[in-house]
């Protein structure tokens, strides 16, 4: 297998059969927004080869203390068309398949071998975790608020499921988040994927990890 | 019980130990942290006899919504996690 020069110095650390896998992987990323923004970038540039990005808005300013894929000049301009166009623009060869779609109960999941959650409200998450059950694709769950986050790995049938664990959460409006903590539970979230792609180390799979950056605290609780 | 994230910046602390003699719901359990805390801790916790809205607790890792609320009784040895879900991405 012919190996990009972009991948040289991490392939010699995760070996070449796993980056075999990665690059013969698709992951859907739901919500290209804070979290989604790094998990793809991150994703694509470790390897993986195919990339569903699901989002149905367009950049707006406020996204930019956050959104890392974005720039002043794609304001207005869907996000899943801005971030496929970029990330192309940094790894040339990957699939990018962009949905410009809200999810619903009606959205048809894509054959993908993990989907990564960086949605921004409980009930589109309680949705994705029926899709995902119904075609029992493992999910990397993320999410943020204020200074702190939370990462889990969801295996159907051997986990629990977002609704169970986030039960009657309510949803709240416009959440302020510290950018610098977006980015840290996205590159969690990648490094998850990649490692339950390659079976690498202890993952989160069953447990939940709290992250406070105010409190520079890292826990972890099983589940 | 354990603290996290904010709370535990909030409260000081990041866990109590409680030694149970008899049955004990987590309603009971706050009140008795409350008490070894001495700050009352449930107004943080509680809205009237409900869980707060941005609280969530687990009793060995279930979501006490799943089990009997704050009617949930504990044993020993279990462990109660409280800590603010983040919903935003």
């Amino acid at each position: 297998m012919l190996i990009s020069e972009i991948f040289e110095r991490h392939v010699r650390l995760i070996g070449h059969d796993c980056f075999k896998k990665l690059a013969n992987s698709a992951v859907l990323v739901a919500g290209i927004g804070g979290l989604g923004s790094t998990v793809a970038q991150l994703l694509a540039r470790t390897g993986i080869g195919t990339l569903h990005l699901v989002d149905f808005d367009r950049v707006e300013e406020n996204n930019l203390n956050r959104q890392i894929l974005y720039t002043r000049q794609d304001i207005g301009y869907y996000k899943v068309d801005v971030a496929a166009k970029r990330l192309k623009e940094i790894v040339p060869h990957i699939k990018i398949v962009p949905h410009r779609a809200k999810l619903s109960p009606e959205f048809i999941l894509p054959d993908v071998d993990v989907i990564v959650d960086c949605l921004d409200n409980f009930s589109d998450r309680f949705v994705l975790d029926m899709l995902a059950e119904d075609k029992n694709i493992p999910l990397v769950h993320g999410g943020v608020a204020r200074f702190h986050g939370q990462v889990t790995v969801i295996k159907y049938g051997e986990t629990q499921t977002i609704r169970d664990i986030f039960e009657e959460v309510e949803d709240k409006d416009k959440i302020p988040v510290f950018p610098p903590l977006v980015t840290l539970v996205g590159s969690i979230q990648a490094s998850e994927t990649v490692k339950l792609l390659c079976d690498l180390g202890p993952s989160l799979v069953g447990k939940l990890l709290l992250i406070d950056l105010l409190a520079n605290t890292i826990d972890t609780i099983d589940l | 019980m354990e603290f996290f994230a904010t709370l535990r910046l909030a409260l000081g602390v990041a866990s109590i130990a409680f030694e149970l003699d008899t049955p004990t719901t987590i309603k009971q359990l706050v009140d008795m942290a409350s008490q070894k805390l001495g700050t009352d801790i449930s107004q943080k916790l509680f809205d009237g006899d409900k869980i707060k809205r941005g609280t969530m607790i687990l009793v060995n890792g279930k979501n006490i919504h799943h089990l009997n609320g704050l009617d949930t009784l504990v044993e020993p040895g279990d462990r109660i996690a409280v800590f603010p879900p983040a919903g935003g991405g």
